[in-house]
């Protein structure tokens, strides 16, 4: 007896960004954004009957291919990452040491790359790498004078030397 | 970056006295405060950040909302939720330990005034209970 086999393939999305790329990516993958994930709920774009041929791509206006293209790396990566508890996570203490060591190397770039992938993780609603990202950037911050940190993430200081000298004052003092 | 980004990576930073103190900088300047010095944004952007910080923490303390109208005055009066509860025996009521003015505001002139103001102390305290002049009115709300 020959029974028909059903390949099961899985289910793709296609995703095109501001600069007219487009991507096919994984429906499990991209999951993890919760603005892509409602707009293919809102958009009925889970009917199996459709070929990913025949389906409509969903349109990123405020995300480039290069940083698509991370993002989609970064969402491979964490496919299996638990789902988040938002309640949880707001009861954990922040910390920035426990970026895990792939996230690491992987936002190891130039500033200008770091910050495009954080607006991308904002405006796709990803919190993992939201967070990721954030937690690098503050680990940037931490132990720097005020000037290295206006040098760091070029930052023109705005006091005049009475301001400046205000602030010094008000922070001899200031206790939150 | 935006508002929004800037205060999540903010978030991320030591905030308590302790920590901060432990978190100082090669010019021995506790990070907030260098955070502070950086630009008039970042300064605006902290002062946001620690008075959403105390209210968030304030909000998750408070129980009761009671409005006390003294003339023209209503005085808004917070009631935390005990921290040990004093049970009063006589009518088995738990009496929150203690209670602090939060806001003074002139009455409002009308009943719809009234209700928006209230309405803004209800959003952002969320208290279980709002009592005014004696008179529970939380399920008006």
């Amino acid at each position: 007896f020959l029974f028909p086999i059903k390949m099961t393939s899985p289910r793709m999305i296609k995703l095109t960004s501001n600069d007219d790329k487009t991507f096919e990516v994984e429906r499990d993958v991209i999951k993890q954004s919760v603005t892509v994930n409602t707009l293919i709920t809102d958009l009925n774009m889970d009917d199996e009957d459709v070929s990913v041929e025949n389906q409509m791509a969903i349109p990123l206006p405020n995300v480039d291919a290069a940083t698509l293209e991370m993002v989609i790396t970064w969402c491979k990566q964490h496919r299996e990452d638990p789902p988040r508890n938002e309640e949880e996570e707001e009861k954990k203490e922040k910390r920035t040491d426990d970026i895990p060591e792939w996230d690491k190397t992987f936002l190891d770039v130039e500033q200008s790359v770091l910050f495009a992938l954080i607006l991308a993780a904002n405006y796709m609603d990803i919190k993992g790498l939201l967070d990721n990202c954030c937690k690098t950037v503050a680990n940037m911050i931490k132990g720097k004078t005020p000037d290295e940190i206006r040098k760091h993430f070029n930052i023109k200081n705005d006091f005049t030397p009475e301001e400046e000298e205000q602030i010094r004052k008000e922070n001899a003092w200031c206790e939150d | 970056l935006p508002d929004e980004i800037l205060f999540h990576i903010f978030s991320f930073l030591p905030k308590s006295n302790s920590s901060l103190f432990c978190m100082r900088t090669e010019s021995s300047l506790p990070l907030i405060f260098a955070l502070r010095s950086v630009c008039k944004r970042w300064t605006s952007l902290l002062s946001n950040l620690s008075t959403l910080e105390r209210l968030k923490n304030l909000r998750m303390l408070v129980n009761e909302i009671e409005i006390v109208q003294d003339n023209n005055v209503f005085n808004i009066r917070i009631l935390y939720f005990p921290k040990k509860a004093i049970v009063n025996h006589r009518d088995k009521a738990i009496i929150p330990s203690h209670s602090t003015p939060l806001k003074y505001m002139p009455v409002p002139a009308n009943q719809a005034d009234l209700h928006s103001q209230l309405s803004i102390v209800l959003a952002i305290f969320a208290p279980r209970t709002i009592y005014l002049r004696k008179v529970h009115i939380t399920r008006q709300f």
